[in-house]
């Protein structure tokens, strides 16, 4: 009886030992890779998001106790073109990391998500051609537009059967623009530094050229 | 060696429609076929490593403790899977990534697991994984086609003339794929049924 416990919890043990193992190997081997991997995509995101030559690293500003880091945009002759800030709203399934650009006037010029775990077919569709192209074309036709869904009188076509995760990005977008307000000042006086900012941005590297 | 094992899967014991299993990811992906699909293709995929390497240890597992084994092996597996594909095409993870953690919580593969790979050879058990894995393709497929259809007036992505003015978005939601699910799996009796001349 004893012996049988024994062998049975050794049994265990050593198969978890070697899954144990496994997993904690492939966790050293892929988690650089798949940082790299996030970097790369966000590099390319910031073009999209905020169309500018240069981006600088990422800045941190305080104010009143509230903390945010954002990076800017500078466009050929070193102008600041915008703020690009990273947000989590929380959707239906967990946190929509989204990218948000916004130019100088505090005009929201594209969103990025760069990942999410929505609903497959509903939630998810955040990120689809259909969502965005009507998004842009909102920002396109409407210079103050009001960033809640319809159902809560606003202007965002929210994703069919998705309230939840339309309100969440929603919720996203303003908490981009409300730190943009807050922080306008420190925010446009960032100066271009050729020493500091040099590096083109991540598509100029990958694509070649973004003039 | 029996190829039975290949093709019974794929309507005899449809894993969604005759045995039922991994209906909780079903509901969930069946809005539209290209999910089906990437779904689909995933859950094989794990089925048929987790069912050819179960096979394989059958004999050295002691029989008590034999779920608890399965499931560490299923879910560490998964976990490698997924953590490989993250790193090195972070493209294949941005279409399928979103279905893997599901595969985790379906049932089929543990369910096989213990019905078939823990009783017979490797080569029958990939066999039945595979047979399994495509009519769970089909399954899936079958839901997605509908749904898809009267919700949102596509497929595959695609707007369908006449079906895309006026969606019934009831379809793509839960209650939806509960529908079409029971119709399904009445019309698939109803056709065996006739068969048997009753």
């Amino acid at each position: 009886m004893i012996k049988g416990m024994l062998k049975t919890g050794l049994f265990l043990f050593v198969v978890a030992a070697i899954s144990g193992v496994l997993l904690a190997y492939t966790q050293s081997l892929t988690a650089p890779v798949i940082e790299k991997n996030q970097k790369d995509a966000e590099e390319k995101a910031l073009n999209l998001v905020l169309p500018s030559l240069r981006f600088s690293d990422e800045i941190t500003s305080e104010k009143d106790g509230k903390k945010i880091t954002y990076r800017v945009g500078y466009d050929k002759n070193g102008d600041l073109t915008g703020a690009v800030f990273k947000v989590s709203p929380k959707g239906f399934g967990g946190l929509i990391n989204t990218m948000v650009g916004i130019n100088k006037e505090g005009q929201v010029v594209n969103y990025k998500i760069l990942s999410l775990s929505e609903t497959p077919g509903l939630g998810s569709k955040l990120t689809s051609d259909d969502f965005t192209n009507k998004f842009k074309k909102l920002l396109e036709t409407n210079k103050t537009p009001i960033f809640k869904v319809k159902k809560d009188k606003g202007d965002v076509d929210a994703v069919t059967a998705a309230t939840i995760s339309s309100r969440a990005f929603c919720v996203g977008i303003n908490e981009a623009l409300n730190n943009f307000n807050i922080f306008k000042e420190q925010i446009l006086a960032n100066k271009y530094s050729p020493s500091k900012d040099n590096k083109p941005n991540g598509l100029q590297n990958s694509i070649g050229g973004t003039k | 060696m029996k190829i039975d094992n290949l093709f019974k899967g794929i309507w005899k014991e449809n894993p969604t429609f005759v045995i039922a299993l991994g209906i909780c990811p079903t509901l969930a992906v069946t809005t539209s076929m290209t999910n089906a699909l990437g779904m689909g293709l995933a859950t094989m995929c794990v089925l048929i490593c987790s069912n050819l390497f179960i096979s394989l240890i059958r004999k050295i597992v002691p029989d008590n403790i034999r779920i608890p084994v399965y499931i560490m092996v299923i879910a560490t597996f998964v976990t490698i899977v997924d953590k490989l594909i993250q790193a090195y095409s972070p493209a294949l993870s941005a279409s399928l990534g979103i279905f893997i953690p599901l595969i985790v919580v379906n049932c089929i593969i543990l369910g096989r697991a213990e019905a078939f790979a823990s009783k017979n050879s490797p080569i029958d058990s990939v066999f039945d994984a595979i047979g399994m894995g495509i009519g769970f393709i089909i399954g899936l497929s079958c839901i997605a086609f509908f749904r898809e259809l009267l919700g949102d007036g596509k497929l595959y992505g695609f707007a369908i003339p006449f079906f895309k003015n006026d969606p019934a978005l009831i379809m793509i939601m839960a209650p939806g794929g509960f529908f079409v699910f029971g119709l399904l799996r009445a019309f698939k009796k109803h056709l065996e049924l006739r068969r048997a001349g009753k």
